[in-house]
């Protein structure tokens, strides 16, 4: 069995709430083992003996909830480096400075990714790494060019955005209980 | 958070005798340092650390062996220190801290730098025992490792410890360049050429249950290292989260309300 995180994007903003339980047991309907949920932004860890379909979970939240909720696959192994990464040199992190991760739902290619970086003005910073793409907003986010959109039109993929303050807690979530 | 959250850790190779043991025990005591990591532990210095520094670091384990000598000082008490036989004659250590925060595995480790024209069984030696370094920081809880690595940062060494999750503390938050070594160029006195640093390859290591607040080189004792200083803190528990960017109402924009519910305990 291996312990994958399945990062959900959208969720609990407007009208689509989802209450975490229905989560979990609809993630356990799908046959998936120690369903479990890190806050309510849509963080999904659970185990599987073979590699799920980030389509075929999404299909099925769909069918639960009522509309397309698009799913970006890590395996808690992933999740880690993910967490330690530091694409972003320290003096760049002034206290007002905001990093966030992007998980991707493909990986780009090194031309969008090289089209995405170039994007990077005085305000926002991007740096794709693999399937990551790590945003450094210095100036809070109300400034920030940085939108789902944004990213999709530049490296055309889209993803899902955590604070690395969420992506660093879950990294210490699945250190110590898997 | 209270300072009981914070922990302020060293790492400092002695280079084997270099470091004057009168002004090693002076750069320590002015440190602050909760828990320091040592790295080419000589008998003398061991000794002077033994004599003068017992008061501030009263939990102590040293194996003063030369090039191949550890040590691991600690305001905090100390359970389960011991060597590690992960490199034929040049044992790595690991200890658990009792910290206020909970358990905390320290790893000491001196990998042998890279050699030119190695035979294989000593680079498989190698690769064995950065594998097990690395096992025995991430078997699980919150741990801090404590290295000379002898490599820099984009070297495949390092690139393991972060692709297993460790997070580079001097990178997290260290000013500067942070090059450490080497400070001077030969031994004995005529040697002793001083030097300015232009590698990083000393470092503190960390589990994601800290974030550096900030990393440091530290003063010369005489060594050709310089030590490398982070001061932690622990996350907050799990689901306590309270980051005024998202609980602000304002930032409905269409990216960041994917993390519009991080505030909420599930």
């Amino acid at each position: 069995m291996v312990r994958y995180v399945a990062f959900l994007r959208g969720i609990n903003l407007g009208k689509r709430r989802i209450k975490m339980e229905d989560l979990r047991v609809c993630f356990a309907a799908m046959g998936y083992a120690d369903v479990a949920t890190f806050i309510a932004s849509g963080n999904v860890l659970f185990s599987a003996g073979q590699p799920p379909d980030p389509a075929a979970i999404a299909a099925r939240l769909q069918e639960t909830f009522g509309y397309a909720v698009p799913v970006a696959l890590r395996t808690t192994a992933e999740v880690r480096p993910a967490a330690a990464a530091r694409p972003f040199a320290a003096d760049m992190l002034d206290a007002a400075a905001k990093v966030y991760v992007c998980f991707l739902f493909a990986e780009p290619g090194a031309a969008a990714q090289a089209a995405m970086a170039a994007q990077s003005t005085e305000t926002d910073t991007f740096a794709p790494k693999g399937r990551e793409l790590y945003v450094l907003c210095r100036k809070g986010t109300n400034l920030s060019i940085f939108t789902d959109a944004f990213v999709e039109r530049h490296l055309g993929v889209a993803g899902t955005t955590r604070n690395i303050t969420t992506v660093t807690k879950l990294a210490a979530l699945v250190w110590d209980r898997g | 958070m209270t300072d009981s959250d914070r922990l302020t850790v060293m790492t400092f190779n002695l280079g084997a005798g270099l470091a004057d043991p009168d002004r090693l025990v002076g750069v320590l005591r002015a440190s602050g340092a909760d828990i320091v990591g040592l790295q080419e532990l000589a008998p003398g210095q061991a000794a002077a650390i033994e004599r003068a520094l017992a008061d501030v670091y009263p939990f102590r384990l040293l194996h003063p062996l030369g090039i191949a000598g550890k040590g691991l000082l600690s305001r905090l008490p100390l359970r389960d220190a011991a060597l590690l036989e992960l490199f034929p004659g040049r044992p790595d250590a690991r200890a658990t801290v009792e910290a206020p925060g909970g358990p905390l595995t320290v790893v000491v480790a001196h990998p042998p730098p890279p050699r030119l024209g190695r035979r294989w069984a000593e680079n498989a030696a190698a690769a064995a025992q950065l594998a097990r370094l690395v096992a025995a920081a991430t078997a699980g809880g919150p741990a801090v490792v404590l290295a000379d690595v002898n490599r820099v940062a984009w070297q495949a060494a390092c690139r393991r410890l972060a692709a297993a999750g460790l997070v580079d503390a001097f990178a997290s938050a260290g000013r500067g360049r942070g090059a450490t070594a080497p400070t001077r160029l030969g031994a004995g006195a005529a040697g002793r050429l001083a030097l300015p640093p232009f590698l990083r390859i000393d470092y503190v290591w960390h589990t994601p249950h800290f974030r550096t607040l900030a990393a440091w080189t530290g003063e010369d004792a005489g060594s050709d290292h310089r030590p490398v200083l982070a001061r932690l803190v622990w996350m907050e528990p799990l689901g306590a989260e309270k980051d005024a960017a998202w609980c602000a109402g304002g930032v409905a924009r269409t990216l960041h309300v994917d993390n519009a519910g991080d505030n909420q305990n599930v």
